[in-house]
């Protein structure tokens, strides 16, 4: 059995309330099938500022009521997603409004270490849930390469109770690594969490007044955060790969420490992109 | 049509007599299958005309009874077809049924795939052949992936998906073919790991519960059975006997010196020229691209009119220009490097010229089957170069024209290729201790320890630092390698010991048909660098080697001599190199390159005592000449590359503590190669001997004994005393029973 360890993190998360989320969803005019930009500008300018109030528009109408029965009422956030991916970019601050259409405590910040870039073991899986006045993280740790399956079936077990999942450059690498792991041990695991990669929302926000998107710059320059000794992520290969040969598990407290953090960050972030979205309402 | 042709010869100003012979094949009948193939099938073969050929017919019927089929009939005789209908059948009859066709170049999977979509269309099925490798559009992949029933891919890009296997599995579950095409091509370290990378498809296709069958389909070679084992590690049926209707063929032998004024490639010029403007469509094959442009532009300045040259890298637009040009005869002649060999499309001509030996009977039978229309008589002109191999065919053409074919070896068990396998495999799943061969589990160990392998309960699992599947490359060795730069452009690359032997500073290399001049090699760095240029000169290494004896694997102690192949340790200096224009030596240049050394495999004949009546002098004067002549002959039994077999011969060898000829194979690791002539001696004896014996010279000549990549400059050689040698281990071969 791979090793867990808990830890807590004070962090505010101000989540978008179920209505202002749907308010917000509703008055993208562009999700309906044919409405481009200037469709939106126009049909805005004649007062349709939501698709509801486009049921009865003798064009728009079929698409508008369409999307509606397939949405449900209350909004399904699966098929949100699915629709938002059809029409806007990952990176679009709609997506960030799907994390008031699920359960609060279906929602979990995840982050991987491995030992490179592919094809490679997972070594510490960390997974944050929302707990009152913060984040509870959970850590799955690897203490021999004997022990990746027993971490791979910890890691699916807290992913089944999900429906989505917010990472950071996860869509390239975390999950897609997930599940070759998972697939290398022919462990069962066919769950489709909503995913959300901050990477994506913090490039949009930030690109252009960083030097990169490093999680660690923007926490530092964005977060005004300062992670004092950490170990950056490329050196975890070699720290492990010592108390691997060495069995000092000195090596190893930097890389919990590094992991944590990442999904600590990875909750403040997300709860500063959502203030970025409320003034962008605002104005 | 021949005689016609040699009466028009003899009023050339440049005709000499050159022709020193001609054999003639006879016509051959078609023999009909009697295969009945289902629905959409047989209305196919009914609409176009076709009724099946018995080997084609025995290829469907094998495949159907459940067996692996290796089908090695001449070019021409409808090979593909012979595999694609009974895919198709499969595919027809199971929806799921899927089959992964494997080329190995991008450029043949292509032109297959027209023919898929062809049969296709013809039938009505819907399988969306589909080319998956690294040109393949990002956008495109997962549709590919999600429902293509037929996917050809190459060696290379296939390395890579192995490790993405998850992403494949609906394709693989429901594999029921794997088509190897062009089989043949697999050979020397490529074959090896092409017969790795498959162990471990067949791997993962376990694991997903499918069997597929494989079809494989090669240019005629002496042991497809064999072949077909150590590249699948299967047994697989043959098919080798054509049964297509064939025209009558000539083929005329053209020695080349008999002129000694004019070179050969002026000589094939005259003849290609006055063949073309006498309305007999020919084909040309050069050793190179700038020899191609010669053949081609002498042929013009003679009144040629519509000649053109050929090379390798075109585009396919340009390429369907030349096709289409040969097609409806607006072109009566063409002059190619061995590009147009094998799988591009232009059909069959009237003529083919070939301007030396193309290094292997299989090569020299592909580009000769290029002539032959239908059942109309076509002509083979062979004019060999000026080197013992080439000149043995101008006084044993039966050689050349007999049903003799090399053998392809291929091992696998290079642990230097396995161990890197292993790595992958471990990589692509858990590698269970029983999953490994049990020679290899020393292998596996030292991965383990040396940390790259994790033994952890459910198998060994990779862990190394970089993926597996970057750390292999399917051309060569792998550890060290030399990139081969031209402009900063990466041309190839090559492992150190064959970078060493081709990419020393000072030498001419071939690359796709062009000329290349190296100007640096860094070994420390793994670079060369190379500039472009046309030149009309070659380049040898010139080398002696150190052999030490580490191990005997098999031995024949009988008679006078110890007959043994074993692994070795060979070390190689580098003395300098020579430059030949038209096989003559122009100059020679010092080089200082440090020593090398790497553990192979050899074969050497030791004698207990020195034959009688050799003086010193004598002896190691025909042990010199028994060891070039031996290696010379190699590749008429064994598919190799020249450069890959390397002797050494010595009155006193420190190992054997006797008068030694040693032959080894010149690819770290070993190829199989030397380990397979240790099976055939007594037949490459005999054939060294004759052709010795059998030429006209004093003693010794470029056309018997010399060997350009002679490290002391042919010095000595005894012609004599070569023939006692080989007298001797062929009498003494005899006794002991190998062949």
């Amino acid at each position: 059995m791979c090793l867990q360890i808990d830890s807590t993190h004070r962090c505010a998360v101000g989540l978008p309330a179920a209505e202002r989320a749907c308010d917000a969803l509703l008055s993208e005019l562009r999700l309906l099938f044919g409405i481009g930009t200037a469709h939106d500008r126009l049909l805005r300018s004649q007062g349709h500022m939501t698709i509801p109030a486009l049921t009865t528009h003798p064009r728009f109408g079929p698409a508008a009521r369409a999307l509606l029965a397939q949405w449900d009422d209350p909004p399904n956030p699966e098929r949100v997603h699915d629709t938002l991916c059809a029409w806007l970019p990952a990176s679009h601050p709609l997506f960030l409004e799907l994390l008031g259409l699920v359960p609060r405590e279906e929602i979990r910040f995840f982050d991987l270490e491995t030992l490179g870039l592919f094809g490679v073991p997972v070594i510490l899986a960390a997974f944050g849930r929302f707990e009152a006045g913060g984040v509870r993280v959970s850590q799955y740790f690897a203490r021999s390469i004997g022990e990746e399956p027993s971490l791979l079936e910890a890691a699916i077990e807290e992913l089944s109770g999900a429906s989505l999942i917010v990472s950071y450059n996860g869509k390239a690498f975390d999950w897609t690594t997930l599940r070759e792991r998972v697939a290398y041990y022919g462990l069962a695991f066919d769950h489709r969490p909503i995913h959300i990669d901050l990477l994506h929302h913090a490039r949009r926000a930030f690109s252009g007044r960083l030097p990169d998107l490093h999680l660690s710059t923007v926490e530092r320059s964005v977060l005004g955060l300062d992670r004092g000794e950490d170990i950056p992520s490329d050196q975890v290969p070699a720290f492990y790969e010592r108390y691997l040969e060495t069995g000092d598990p000195r090596p190893l407290a930097p890389i919990v420490a590094h992991n944590r953090q990442d999904v600590a960050s990875l909750a403040a972030l997300l709860a500063r992109l959502l203030e970025n979205r409320t003034s962008d309402h605002a104005r | 049509m021949l005689a016609e042709l040699l009466h028009s010869l003899e009023r050339e100003r440049w005709y000499h007599g050159q022709v020193v012979h001609s054999e003639s094949l006879p016509a051959q009948r078609a023999t009909r299958g009697t295969s009945t193939l289902s629905g959409p099938l047989s209305t196919y073969l009914e609409a176009s005309g076709i009724t099946l050929y018995r080997h084609q017919a025995d290829v469907i019927e094998g495949l159907r009874a459940g067996r692996d089929v290796i089908l090695t009939t001449p070019t021409a005789s409808g090979k593909t077809l012979a595999f694609n209908l009974p895919v198709f059948e499969t595919l027809l009859s199971d929806p799921q049924a899927c089959a992964l066709y494997l080329y190995p170049l991008k450029a043949l999977a292509n032109d297959q795939r027209k023919k898929l979509l062809d049969l296709e269309a013809a039938t009505g099925l819907d399988l969306r052949p589909e080319v998956y490798d690294g040109d393949t559009p990002t956008a495109r992949r997962s549709r590919i992936k999600a429902s293509s029933r037929i996917i050809l891919t190459n060696p290379h890009a296939l390395h890579y998906y192995l490790a993405w296997h998850h992403q494949w599995a609906r394709f693989f579950r429901n594999l029921r073919f794997i088509v190897i095409d062009e089989a043949h091509r697999y050979r020397g370290v490529f074959g090896a790991n092409v017969a790795l990378l498959l162990r471990r498809l067949f791997r993962l296709l376990d694991y997903y519960g499918a069997h597929p069958q494989v079809v494989l389909s090669s240019a005629s070679i002496a042991n497809p059975v064999r072949f077909a084992a150590l590249l699948t590690g299967r047994l697989a049926v043959s098919v080798s006997d054509g049964s297509e209707a064939r025209g009558e063929r000539h083929i005329l032998f053209w020695d080349a010196l008999l002129d000694p004024r004019r070179s050969l490639t002026t000589q094939a010029a005259s003849l290609f020229a006055a063949l073309t403007k006498a309305g007999v469509q020919t084909l040309c094959f050069a050793g190179s691209r700038v020899m191609a442009e010669r053949i081609a532009r002498t042929a013009r300045d003679l009144g040629a009119p519509s000649v053109e040259s050929y090379r390798a890298g075109y585009l396919p637009a340009e390429r369907r220009r030349l096709e289409a040009a040969l097609r409806d005869r607006r072109l009566e002649g063409i002059v190619s490097t061995n590009a147009l060999e094998a799988g591009i499309d232009i059909g069959s001509l009237d003529a083919v010229l070939l301007t030396g030996f193309p290094g292997s009977l299989l090569s020299a039978w592909q580009q000769a089957g290029r002539a032959g229309r239908g059942t109309d008589p076509s002509l083979v002109v062979f004019m060999p170069g000026e080197n013992p191999l080439d000149r043995y065919f101008l006084r044993h053409p039966d050689a050349f024209v007999g049903r003799e074919r090399e053998e392809i070896v291929i091992q696998p068990e290079n642990p230097r290729l396995a161990a890197w396998h292993l790595a992958c495999a471990a990589a692509e799943l858990p590698l269970r201790r029983e999953e490994v061969r049990t020679d290899q589990t020393q292998l596996l160990d030292s991965l383990i320890e040396s940390g790259v392998l994790a033994e952890t309960p459910r198998g060994a699992v990779y862990h190394g630092g970089k993926r597996a599947h970057d750390l292999l490359s399917l051309d060569a060795l792998p550890g060290a390698a030399v990139r081969l730069l031209c402009e900063g452009k990466l041309l190839e690359t090559m492992d150190v010991l064959r970078a060493r032997r081709e990419a020393y500073p000072g030498a001419v290399l071939l690359h796709q048909g062009e000329t290349y001049v190296v100007e640096a090699l860094d070994l420390d760095q793994g670079t060369a660098t190379l500039r472009r240029e046309d030149v009309d000169y070659y380049t040898k290494p010139l080398r002696t080697f150190d052999v030490h004896l580490l191990e005997i694997r098999e031995t024949t102690n009988q008679g006078p001599l110890d007959i043994a192949r074993g692994r070795v340790k060979v070390v190689e200096s580098f003395i300098g190199y020579k430059t030949t224009h038209a096989d003559r030596t122009v100059s020679v240049e010092a080089l200082d390159l440090p020593d090398h050394s790497y553990e192979t495999d050899a074969v050497w004949i030791a004698f207990k005592r020195p034959p009688a009546g050799l003086s010193p002098d004598a002896l190691l004067g025909g042990l010199h000449g028994a060891e070039h002549a031996l290696i010379a002959m190699a590749p008429l039994l064994i598919l190799c590359d020249r450069e890959d077999l390397s002797g050494l011969s010595t009155p006193l060898h420190a190992g054997t503590g006797r008068p030694t000829v040693l032959l080894f194979d010149e690819i770290e690791g070993g190829a199989g190669l030397a380990e397979s002539l240790y099976g055939c001696l007594g037949r490459l004896t005999a054939k060294a001997r004759r052709l010795v014996a059998d030429c006209p010279c004093e003693n010794g000549c470029p056309s018997c004994l010399y060997s350009p990549r002679c490290g002391s400059h042919n010095r000595p050689l005894d012609k004599a005393a070569t023939v006692r040698v080989l007298d001797l281990i062929a009498e003494t071969l005899e006794e002991v029973g190998i062949r």
